[in-house]
């Protein structure tokens, strides 16, 4: 699986270190804090909008995810 | 470990032509060379070639076109800081002996694929540079209470100071009103914000201080290198203000053992109007929160102590070379031969020159 496939399925996945239990952010093949191997896991759905700004009527944001990691995405009204 | 001085330059002038990269670069030699009369093929010993084309041994094809053998040849890429990291590499040849005369010559087309870091998975679909401008405006505006009124500023005053600069894109001035009533591309961001990515080139040449004289008797030094990557992904980031411009910056100052009051005169990479008063106060010009003040009082002077050439924003923005036309304009202002543009008593000058909002910085000290 690839981080992009699962997203367009509406999953949205990390990369979670199986050592030291880290998440790699942005998904990556293997830890970047001790290089050992990751599992994909379902991330926390909800996250907290750290900051917003819109195009055209369409809002997208910055939000934070499991106090750990942030993206960029659409706000849905 | 010897002097690098900086002894002759090239560059075009910045459009949207629809040139070949190979023939940009070339331009730029070409221009260099006919400033460097003293200057013979075989003195160049490395030949290093800035841009985020696609076009491979881009090096090699300059250096043939050109009548170069060099010893060392092949392409610096780091997307908006690939000039800066050519010179530095360029130095770094120098200060080990590897190499006493380099040229380093930046190109980009405006279709740059440099635009779109297609990797970074943490920006979602808003992949284009306008969508983390919107995210730096916003929280900038947010924490400083700074208005859409306050930052148009940068664009006007850039335009303006573009209009002296002979290889600008700009061809205009802008006023406060046609800032704020350009195209809105989000709610934080008109198009007049925005630098544009434009075709462009720019060359430099850089020797051991054992051979500047015979090429000029007007060396401009560099006397600090500060350069730092924060990550790759744009969501690790600070959002008001640049972490890796401060940690450059400090680090540039320290080698060239001055502090950023010292600073006469200063290219600023102002990719968006937000960039410049966050890099102002990231590089130590002035507090944090306080770089509008200190745009407007510059603006309200007249004075061309930031972004003579006309920034980013005025000159437009060809990738690869837009490191090597900053560091141009400082030589040119310290050897007092910017005309119109030309800042009083300019003695130290510095580039900030940086990547994928702020992601990475180089700052550079030069000297007279």
């Amino acid at each position: 699986m690839t981080f992009e496939d699962e997203l367009r399925k509406g999953n949205f996945q990390v990369a979670e270190c199986t050592d030291c239990k880290k998440i790699v952010w942005p998904p990556s093949d293997f830890c970047n804090q001790c290089f050992q191997e990751i599992r994909w896991r379902k991330c926390a759905n909800e996250g907290k909008i750290i900051e917003f700004s819109k195009q055209n009527n369409n809002y997208f944001c910055l939000a934070e995810f499991e106090n750990t990691i942030k993206i960029i995405g659409k706000v849905a009204s | 470990m010897g002097k690098v001085g900086i002894v002759s330059y090239g560059i075009t002038k910045f459009s949207k032509e629809d040139s070949k990269i190979e023939s940009l670069l070339l331009k730029s030699t070409k221009k260099l060379f006919e400033n460097s009369p003293n200057l013979s093929r075989n003195d160049i010993d490395a030949v290093l070639v800035s841009t985020n084309n696609n076009s491979k041994y881009l090096s090699a094809i300059l250096s043939e076109m050109s009548g170069i053998q060099p010893k060392i040849s092949h392409t610096v890429e780091s997307l908006c800081n690939s000039g800066t990291n050519a010179i530095v590499s360029a130095y770094s040849y120098i200060a080990s002996g590897l190499a006493d005369v380099v040229l380093v010559s930046g190109a980009e087309r405006y279709d740059s694929p440099g635009q779109i870091l297609e990797w970074d998975n943490s920006r979602g679909e808003f992949k284009h540079p306008i969508f983390w401008a919107s995210i730096f405006t916003k929280s900038y505006k947010r924490e400083f209470s700074i208005t859409d009124e306050d930052l148009a500023i940068v664009s006007v005053k850039n335009h303006k100071q573009a209009q002296n600069n002979p290889n600008a894109i700009s061809e205009k001035e802008y006023s406060l009103d046609d800032v704020l009533n350009s195209k809105r591309l989000t709610d934080d961001l008109r198009l007049l914000d925005c630098s544009r990515p434009c075709t462009g080139g720019a060359s430099i040449l850089l020797t051991s201080e054992d051979f500047c004289s015979k090429f000029t008797d007007d060396p401009i030094w560099i006397t600090g290198i500060g350069q730092k990557t924060i990550s790759a992904g744009f969501t690790k980031n600070t959002f008001d203000y640049m972490e890796s411009t401060r940690i450059a910056a400090s680090s540039a100052l320290k080698m060239s053992k001055h502090n950023s009051s010292d600073i006469d005169v200063a290219e600023i990479h102002d990719a968006f109007s937000v960039c410049e008063p966050m890099a102002l106060e990231s590089l130590g010009f002035t507090d944090k929160g306080s770089g509008m003040d200190m745009v407007k009082e510059l603006y309200a002077a007249n004075n061309f102590k930031i972004n003579p050439r006309g920034g980013l924003i005025g000159s437009g923005h060809p990738l690869g070379a837009t490191g090597i036309a900053q560091t141009i304009e400082i030589v040119q202002q310290l050897q007092i031969c910017a005309n119109k543009r030309q800042v009083d008593d300019a003695t130290i000058g510095l580039v900030h020159n940086m990547s994928a909002a702020a992601t990475s910085s180089t700052v550079l000290i030069l000297e007279k």
